[in-house]
């Protein structure tokens, strides 16, 4: 997982991203589809690519 | 987010309205069937069942604001605290829990007019009606935003 690999906290990572910690848990449960700022800045706190960090399995080969 | 007495969930909302219900219901029995020793009774518990709930979440509210003063409680305010919008995940839980209470609501209210048209019930009946209403559309938005509580 991208968060870990940056060795960040949930509570962190969500700081960072001015989020709650809970909303950074249920993005990594797939229970919430994040807005593309969101995941924009998701993915610019994890230096990823943000089509690693969301992507669609209908849409994975 | 340090909250033991569940200020940010709609319990206190659902406590106070069940108060304003019983004190709109003692002034109607009052009213309906004049005074008496168990009213006088019941008023005096009233009282000081309101009192002691509104120093209880008041001096909860104190603490919760101390500890998230970026994120305050107001008593007065005209926003519950249980509406929640800290972020787009919240917003999002709460704009459907809304939603849901709106098509409650929106089926409910006829009903109980049509209720009120046909049957003419006396004014404590239909007191409770107003209080079932009330108290149930607080218990959908509740369940409907339990996951972010």
């Amino acid at each position: 997982m991208k968060r870990r690999a940056a060795d960040l906290t949930q509570s962190e990572l969500a700081a960072a991203v001015k989020v709650t910690r809970q909303t950074i848990g249920f993005i990594e449960k797939g229970e919430f589809a994040p807005s593309i700022a969101l995941s924009l800045r998701l993915a610019a706190t994890l230096s990823s690519p943000v089509n690693e960090l969301f992507w669609l399995e209908e849409l994975t080969p | 987010m340090n909250d033991p007495l569940k200020l940010r969930t709609p319990l206190w909302t659902l406590i106070f309205t069940l108060l304003t219900y019983i004190l709109l219901a003692i002034i109607l029995a009052q009213r309906e069937y004049g005074n008496s020793s168990i009213l006088a009774a019941i008023a005096v518990g009233f009282t000081v069942v309101t009192f002691s709930l509104i120093g209880i979440h008041l001096g909860a509210q104190k603490k919760y604001n101390a500890k998230n003063p970026e994120n305050k409680i107001q008593f007065f305010g005209l926003v519950p605290p249980e509406l929640r919008d800290d972020d787009e995940m919240t917003q999002s839980v709460s704009s459907l829990a809304t939603r849901r209470v709106y098509i409650y609501l929106s089926i409910l209210l006829p009903l109980f007019a049509l209720i009120y048209v046909y049957y003419q019930p006396e004014p404590l009946a239909t007191l409770a009606m107003f209080a079932t209403l009330s108290i149930t559309s607080i218990l959908v938005y509740w369940q409907n935003i339990k996951q972010i509580l």
